[in-house]
């Protein structure tokens, strides 16, 4: 076991995390916080913010992500029916084209009316 | 070569040709770079059209297919009838308010579709699995439609709130079918009779979980809370259409599953009445401090859906004609309001403030005069669809035992109740008018057609009930 | 294999789906009472597993897959819907969104 390659890899993960979080933690210990009110303004460099801290952040990422949820979940769906194709024969390969041509009308419109791109 | 199951494709053609217009409007929506509203709105009236000449070979038939998962019979293609004239209805109602369709009305009307085929998946689902893919697909659908109206800011809201308890009630509604299969060791509704006989531990808590999802849906006190937020939130036509097809569909689940499962007398069937009991007295009494005319008709669904569970109390299967029959003219006098309503307000606006509807009578006589129709109908006043509804059901819950007449009690004290909650509207458009007349969206020929379809449904259901009341309305594979 | 009852594999999914619930009736911010729901889902989905394999019958499997899929479609559609409140507001709390009283 320990002469396995992979042990390496662990104990240098082990290793990277046990500095990681020291080199997080141990300086929180030492300093001494006085904060004033200019220490703790978002730029210390002295320029008034001139909006909120919390923005607005990009949707279009929710846009992808459930996107593909649907269409990753619905994937799943041809699992059974591969493992089943030659006992379903030629009625089941028509039940799936069915399945992907209702699945491909979504598709598209998502397509066109712009899901996709990248504003 | 396995068996496969043998597919009646008659049985299925009209929810066949319902997803195929579905899917052929969010093409024309796709192909033509601006198609015109009214003919997306044109193709679905016509998809309807098509469904229901496809199912009208069904009327007489009773059977099942795809293994008995779905049955076809009189009470399922009552309903599907139904579902489809409320599409249609919703589709002409749509087609006047500019700004409610969330400026995309490709994808709004094949929401509406889908929804619809929803709601008849419901109605003709014979297994758990059917429900659950029928009453996710119509709700799915309306979680959307609800924010369709997104710029207010209430439509959002309406979203929001519907989205996240409609979810909330399907988690109970599968963690029911969970422990219902467990109990039966199948998921065919004829197999959960025995059951249900048994009155094994497991079923009851089964059917306790399921039927609080489908109350949650159907709005049953005390899960009616979110109705009137989503009411009023909503657009004004996807409002008629989840107070009518939502009610109806759900409904139609709730009684091929009753009256397939259980004995008329069974125990386990005292909640659904309890649950009935405090949807009238929550609904009326709930309704009669409210200023906003479609948080009122919210209050008015709940109550309504408490009236229609009365048809379920009975013996023999009379009980299910009268449920069609309330729910035909349910939906008739609701479309027909919620018609009427939206002739009112301009523009993007909805007029539903109840103090604005003051001497209404003398500003638009014809728009104040079939309102007072359909909330005559909607109280119960004689000679209207209403009345003789609920004649039925009080004769229906008469049969019923103790809970029975309980309930029946209930029916006529909500009734009494709701005769003040609707004639404080009618009176109001009678007053004589204030101040500046308010600006009134035109004479919209859609809308009027709308209310035509309602008002003769009204009409014809108060005089010639007979001609609408489906007998013998036999369910597939039903133990009763 | 050893084998588990039928027992813990139900009192596991009671478990979830009654966490499930108290997630909901408790976290106040929409996303984390959609994480909540789902976990009530997923406690069906158990349940309806351990069944299947108590009766050695697929239907029960088959419900689940039907879960997954639905489940997909409506987490999109919540969190479409989370996104356009989202969008007008610049934090999300259900006790904020209050222009309507049930």
């Amino acid at each position: 076991m320990l002469q396995s390659p992979w042990t390496l890899v662990a104990v240098y993960f082990l290793v990277a995390l046990a500095i990681a979080s020291a080199m997080a933690i141990v300086p929180g210990i030492f300093t001494r916080k006085r904060p004033t009110k200019s220490k703790s303004d978002p730029y210390e460099c002295g320029v008034p913010p001139t909006s909120a801290l919390i923005g607005r952040f990009p949707v279009r990422f929710y846009l992808v992500a459930m996107l593909f949820v649907v269409f990753d979940v619905e994937a799943a769906s041809f699992f059974p029916w591969a493992v089943k194709l030659r006992a379903l024969g030629g009625f089941g390969f028509v039940e799936m084209l069915t399945f992907i041509v209702v699945l491909g009308v979504g598709y598209a419109y998502v397509w066109k009316k712009g899901g996709f791109s990248w504003r | 070569m396995m068996q496969l199951p043998a597919i009646d494709y008659a049985v299925l053609a009209p929810l066949i040709i319902l997803v195929a217009t579905g899917l052929l409007v969010l093409l024309v929506d796709l192909v033509s770079r601006q198609a015109a509203r009214n003919v997306l709105y044109g193709l679905g009236v016509a998809g309807c059209a098509a469904s229901f000449a496809a199912s009208l070979p069904l009327s007489g038939r009773t059977v099942t297919t795809l293994s008995g998962a779905f049955a076809a019979d009189r009470f399922s293609w009552g309903f599907d009838a139904l579902l489809l004239l409320t599409l249609a209805v919703t589709f002409l109602l749509s087609s006047l308010k500019r700004a409610e369709d969330g400026g995309s009305p490709g994808s709004y009307a094949a929401l509406l579709i889908f929804c619809t085929v929803g709601g008849m998946i419901m109605a003709g689902a014979a297994n758990l699995i059917g429900i659950f893919l029928g009453v996710e697909l119509l709700s799915l659908a309306l979680y959307i439609l609800a924010g369709t109206g997104y710029p207010r800011q209430a439509s959002q809201e309406a979203a929001l709130k519907y989205v996240l308890l409609g979810s909330l009630a399907s988690g109970f509604l599968i963690f029911g079918s969970a422990l219902l299969y467990g109990a039966a060791g199948s998921i065919a509704l004829a197999d959960l009779a025995t059951a249900a006989a048994s009155g094994a531990p497991l079923f009851v808590a089964g059917f306790g979980l399921w039927l609080v999802g489908i109350a949650f849906k159907l709005a049953l006190s005390p899960f009616h809370t979110w109705t009137p937020d989503v009411y009023e939130g909503s657009p004004l036509a996807v409002t008629a259409f989840m107070a009518v097809a939502v009610k109806a569909a759900t409904f139609s689940v709730l009684a091929r599953f009753i009256y397939t499962v259980f004995q008329h007398d069974s125990a386990a069937l005292i909640p659904v009445w309890a649950l009935a009991i405090l949807s009238m007295l929550v609904g009326n009494f709930g309704a009669v401090r409210q200023g906003n005319l479609k948080r009122l008709l919210a209050f008015s669904s709940i109550a309504q859906a408490g009236y229609i569970v009365l048809a379920l109390s009975g013996v023999g299967s009379k009980g299910l004609s009268t449920m069609l029959f309330y729910l035909i003219a349910y939906g008739f006098m609701n479309l027909g309001a919620f018609a009427t309503i939206s002739l009112l307000g301009d523009g993007g606006e909805e007029y539903v403030d109840i103090e604005g509807y003051r001497g209404l009578f003398f500003r638009r006589p014809w728009v104040a005069t079939w309102m007072t129709i359909f909330f005559a109908s909607l109280a119960g006043i004689p000679a209207t669809a209403g009345f003789i509804g609920k004649l039925l059901l009080l004769e229906q819950a008469l049969g019923g035992g103790p809970w029975g007449i309980a309930m029946a009690a209930t029916l006529i004290l909500g009734t009494l109740v709701s005769f003040y909650v609707y004639f404080k509207v009618i009176y109001q458009m009678f007053l004589p008018a204030q101040g500046q007349a308010p600006q009134f969206a035109g004479n919209a020929a859609a809308s009027w057609v709308a209310i035509a379809v309602g008002a003769t449904g009204v009409m014809l259901l108060g005089i010639v009930p007979q001609a609408f009341y489906l007998a013998q309305p036999y369910l597939a594979a039903a133990s009763r | 294999m050893p084998h588990i009852p039928l027992e813990n594999y139900l009192t596991l999914s009671a478990a979830l789906f009654a966490i499930g619930i108290v997630g909901f009736l408790v976290r106040r911010n929409p996303i984390t009472m959609l994480m909540a729901i789902e976990l009530m889902w997923n406690a069906g989905n158990l349940a309806f597993a351990a069944f299947a394999r108590n009766f050695i019958d697929m239907s029960g499997q088959i419900f689940i897959f039907i879960i997954i899929t639905v489940a997909a479609a409506e987490a999109a559609i919540a969190l479409a819907i989370v996104v356009m409140v989202f969008r007008r507001r610049a934090d999300v709390d259900v006790d904020d969104i209050s222009i309507l009283r049930g």
